[in-house]
């Protein structure tokens, strides 16, 4: 069913998903994201690797009933889809670094504000 | 018993409401809306001593100095990060005063409101037990006072509150509200800095299965409270914090 191009496709992104996963599932049990923020991620990157499964069928399916021209996927597709799952990640890890210091300086600015207040009223 | 009913039941011990006012460029209102909440509020034999806290949310006029004239707890932020994230220091330093505090109550600062509801979301929260308690602007005694674009603005905004979140509350974007002390842990935990807090804060609320109620209240515009609130691209920008918060939690 899969030729070897449409294999590699699914084997080189499966540590990228396993990854995205596990690091969704760990920031969830670890109370840095919410329950419904690790569904949405862990879904996001099952239906990621459901749709590489599927890459190969779709296409021939397409080809099949003349609704494409385009050329089979090449070795040169398949680093370049690697590398857009790749961002994927590190952009979700920026985004959650980004929350946390958010959080972080929002938490700092409310103390400052009450700290300051209460020596104020003391002097 | 509740924390609130031991505090209801002891009336002879000190009861407080903190009045939480976030300000923003409201130099010229602030002094006349601190000094318009009465010192002490007694709603059906229960007295209860106000404090008011007026957080200035780095402004760019004399909001700061102004407010420091008045009776009211002055706490400043840096820099300006949005009426929501200055509601939620308010409510923050409110927790940090302990036991004694029954209620909060939060209340724009540009004096569209008027500091006799206070009594009336009070009554509401000590006959219900609610643990929310909103004014709503939006009922039909409003409707001379209230601008049509206000009124149309704030209901599409609850509108989309409902579809997003299933809050069946009729003014979500209300600005005067009244808090049960010991449900801020859960409230204060709001994540949007901006308008969209009204929401999340009252999703928060529902999601905990709180009790939550709405009482009629009054509305005045003038030019000024007109200056003040969201333009146009902030209701966009609120709609798409809301979507975001939704969506991905």
């Amino acid at each position: 069913m899969f030729t070897s191009k449409y294999a590699l496709l699914v084997i080189i992104n499966i540590p990228i998903l396993l990854v995205g996963i596990i690091g969704a599932i760990t920031n969830y049990k670890t109370s840095r994201i919410s329950k419904q923020r690790c569904v949405t991620q862990v879904t996001l990157w099952l239906l990621v690797g459901i749709a590489f499964v599927f890459v190969e069928p779709v296409y021939n399916s397409l080809v099949r009933h003349h609704l494409t021209e385009s050329a089979p996927m090449s070795i040169f597709d398949m680093m370049l889809l690697t590398g857009i799952v790749f961002c994927l990640l590190l952009v979700k890890h920026a985004n959650e670094r980004i929350m946390e210091i958010n959080k972080k300086l929002a938490r700092l600015h409310e103390n400052q504000a009450i700290a300051n207040a209460r020596k104020a009223s003391e002097d | 018993m509740s924390m609130r009913d031991k505090h209801l039941a002891a009336k002879q011990l000190p009861q407080k409401v903190v009045i939480v006012i976030p300000a923003y460029n409201a130099g010229a209102q602030i002094a006349s809306v601190v000094d318009s909440i009465p010192k002490i509020v007694t709603v059906h034999d229960a007295s209860f001593a106000t404090e008011v806290v007026v957080v200035e949310d780095g402004s760019k006029d004399d909001t700061f100095n102004e407010a420091l004239k008045t009776r009211a707890t002055v706490l400043r932020h840096v820099m300006n990060s949005g009426a929501g994230a200055a509601t939620r220091t308010g409510l923050k330093y409110a927790e940090t005063l302990g036991d004694s505090v029954a209620y909060v109550i939060t209340i724009d600062a540009d004096g569209q409101h008027n500091a006799d509801d206070i009594d009336r979301l009070l009554g509401c929260a000590i006959d219900t037990k609610a643990d929310v308690v909103i004014g709503n602007r939006l009922h039909s005694g409003n409707r001379a006072a209230m601008p049509v674009h206000r009124v149309l603005g704030n209901k599409g905004l609850t509108l989309i509150s409902r579809m997003l979140f299933g809050i069946k509350v009729e003014d979500t974007q209300s600005g005067l509200r009244l808090y049960s002390a010991d449900k801020l842990r859960i409230i204060s935990t709001y994540t949007i800095d901006r308008y969209g807090f009204c929401t999340e804060s009252l999703w928060l609320a529902s999601r905990a299965k709180l009790h939550i109620q709405e009482v009629p209240i009054e509305v005045s515009y003038s030019d000024e409270t007109l200056s003040h609130g969201q333009n146009n691209w902030g209701v966009v920008d609120l709609l798409l914090d809301l979507l975001w918060i939704r969506m991905v939690g």
